[in-house]
């Protein structure tokens, strides 16, 4: 085994490199051309829709898929034609894929038995991540005895028991209930901080993202689309991809045109005109030239409700009122499109009343609806 | 059922003994008949239950012809079958389930392996058979209990591959996905978690072909002369040039039954649970 691994050393974690990797099912592009840097010890979080490409990207570097193209490093090594079990990973699968025919105990100390450990020493291993995960008094069980959660920990001591270079984990919550993720989600990152190894996460979940991740890599369609911190993926999303993916409810983004209000450059949205501040109007600057059409994007939290038209705002009518117990959401309807206004809860609106908008325009973000690319 | 009328329940359940009745009544006539003498067996009308019981005809099948020898053919020849189809068919099919060969080469070799079965045997034993009588490396396969046991094997293949096929195909790939990133091989893998997992098929698939060739005649008819014979050629050898012995036929037609009927009884709990299809998630 070591020598498979080269130069690392076992029980320490690694860093893992993707170099213009992709993946092709005969016509289709599942992954296309990814390169992604993952350093030691950080926990990278793949977020994105289903057929995205993220779990592809996953189970290639775990080796249960062949590369198309590209390189993937583990540490040193590269592990392209690597089988699964030269390259030091462990994986914590979405079902659990707890082996069903043996005992929680066997499940823990099936990958200690693969490497031939010495029963003493596998023994001490199993009690002791027992320990760690709680479910020290179920080891005599069956998985079909245990509840959602508890195969969930079982899943996740038989990842931790090994000490891998790289922990994969592929959307492990999603199949506990709401209440139980939270909590799971919380618990996840503590092992994570306290392990300190190299982990990549995938999920569709943006809240799982935001909460777990070091930096997180947002795909679709095969093609990475940006990759940063949470905070930073939020605040300045490079794509109308990115900016309508993440939020909850995510962020506007209006169809307008490039214009001008009395000699100062705007955008048109929905007939209303809104006039460009020097910060706004240096990046209309900056679209491409011969395109007139722009999407202007507006977090839901940052746009205000009016009684009555101010300069710069946009008319609308409520097209309906949603109530989350602790805050509304008032959805507008300007002719055509619709814009999510996050609200305090008293805030008055009844469907089908006319309301304007108004937000910081400095604030907003630009993007060009071409290239779907953000403009700076 | 909710709402059933208690006549339509009766109904049910007549219908029900009317169905075993009609599977079992040979079943009980051949048992019947296999106590009779002589003078009772040709009674005109039969007697429904045997007024005289004798053993008469197990003495002569099991004393006088030393019967226990087919027994011995037979047991060797079915395990032999049962042992290599299912072993060599296991990992046939384990491997057509997990790998895809380009083309649809699976489906092409899947079909390929069934014509095995759409061929009548008889027109294969004659070849078969001259195969047999040559020396081959100084042995000769004809009348030896290996020689049928291996063409059982090799006609029941086809068999064990199509069943062991869908009981692979039930076990969840990320279970095996589970095993190789742990750390097994891929035979890793199928000895610990895919066969363990499938036992219950791999069971009732290997009592299936042991009785399919426990019972098997047309190749065992032709295949073997005296040192291999088998009980269902023993059985058809209580018609002789002069007589037919029906009492012994009868007899043994039991003893012959008797064995694959302990076995099934046996390994009933894993043949309903392997061939109820899904009993291995969960």
């Amino acid at each position: 085994m070591s020598s498979f691994l080269g130069s690392r050393v076992e029980g320490r974690s690694a860093p893992v490199s993707f170099e213009r990797v992709s993946k092709r099912f005969g016509a289709v592009t599942a992954v296309h051309e990814l390169t992604l840097e993952v350093p030691d010890g950080e926990m990278l979080v793949l977020l994105g829709p289903s057929g995205c490409g993220k779990t592809t990207s996953l189970r290639m570097l775990a080796g249960l898929e062949a590369i198309s193209d590209g390189t993937i490093r583990i540490g040193d090594t590269v592990v392209n034609a690597l089988p699964p079990r030269a390259r030091d990973i462990a994986m914590v699968f979405q079902s659990y894929a707890l082996y069903s025919h043996l005992t929680v105990y066997e499940n823990l100390a099936y990958p200690l038995r693969v490497r031939k450990l010495p029963n003493v020493e596998i023994d001490s291993r199993v009690r002791d991540v027992a320990e760690i995960v709680q479910i020290g008094e179920l080891l005599d069980r069956k998985p079909r005895a245990l509840s959602g959660g508890q195969r969930q920990r079982v899943a996740l001591g038989r990842a931790i028991i090994r000490r891998p270079a790289v922990f994969l984990m592929d959307e492990p919550l999603s199949n506990l209930d709401a209440k139980l993720r939270l909590h799971t989600r919380g618990e996840l990152k503590r092992f994570q901080r306290e392990l300190a190894t190299t982990t990549i996460y995938v999920t569709h979940d943006q809240a799982e993202a935001m909460t777990l991740a070091d930096r997180v890599a947002i795909m679709d369609g095969g093609v990475l689309q940006q990759i940063g911190p949470p905070k930073e993926v939020y605040a300045r999303p490079a794509s109308v991809f990115v900016a309508g993916f993440l939020g909850s409810p995510p962020m506007n983004l209006m169809e307008g045109r490039r214009a001008s209000a009395d000699g100062i450059p705007a955008i048109a949205i929905a007939g209303a005109l809104i006039p460009a501040t020097s910060g706004l109007a240096a990046r209309l600057a900056n679209l491409p030239s011969g395109s007139e059409a722009v999407i202007l994007g507006v977090r839901p939290e940052e746009i205000v409700l009016l009684r009555s038209p101010e300069p710069g705002s946009v008319p609308g009518e409520i097209f309906v009122v949603e109530d989350l117990g602790n805050e509304r959401l008032v959805t507008l309807d300007i002719g055509g499109q619709f814009v999510v206004a996050r609200t305090p809860l008293e805030h008055p609106g009844e469907m089908g009343e006319r309301k304007w908008f108004g937000f910081d325009a400095e604030r907003a973000h630009l993007f060009d609806p071409a290239s779907g690319r953000r403009i700076d | 059922m909710v709402g059933e009328s208690p006549w339509a329940k009766v109904g049910r359940y007549l219908l029900i003994a009317i169905v075993v009745m009609i599977v079992l009544l040979p079943v009980y006539w051949m048992i019947n008949m296999s106590f009779k003498t002589k003078s009772e067996f040709v009674a005109r009308p039969p007697t429904i239950v045997v007024e005289k019981p004798t053993t008469e005809n197990y003495y002569d099948l099991l004393v006088t012809q030393r019967f226990i020898r087919f027994g011995i053919n037979s047991l060797i020849v079915a395990l032999m079958a049962a042992t290599i189809s299912v072993s060599v068919g296991t990992m046939a099919a384990y491997a057509l389930s997990r790998f895809r060969l380009p083309k649809n080469f699976n489906y092409h070799l899947l079909f390929t392996m069934l014509t095995v079965r759409m061929f009548p045997p008889i027109v294969t034993v004659i070849p078969i058979f001259v195969i047999y009588n040559q020396q081959i490396l100084g042995f000769r396969l004809l009348d030896t209990q290996i020689g049928l046991g291996l063409i059982d094997a090799f006609m029941e293949l086809p068999f064990v591959i199509w069943m062991m096929i869908g009981f692979f195909r039930d076990i969840p790939r990320d279970m095996e996905e589970a095993g190789l990133v742990d750390g097994d091989s891929r035979l890793g893998v199928l000895r610990k978690i895919a066969i363990p997992l499938a036992a219950p098929g791999l069971a009732a698939t290997f009592i299936l072909v042991f009785i399919a060739s426990w019972n098997e005649f047309l190749l065992a008819l032709i295949l073997t002369q005296t040192k291999a014979q088998t009980l269902p050629i023993a059985v058809a050898g209580q018609i002789t040039q002069y007589d037919i012995k029906y009492g012994n036929m009868m007899a043994a037609g039991v003893i012959t039954t008797v064995p694959v009927l302990i076995l099934a009884l046996l390994a009933q709990r894993h043949l309903t649970r392997g061939l109820a299809v899904g009993g291995v998630t969960g």
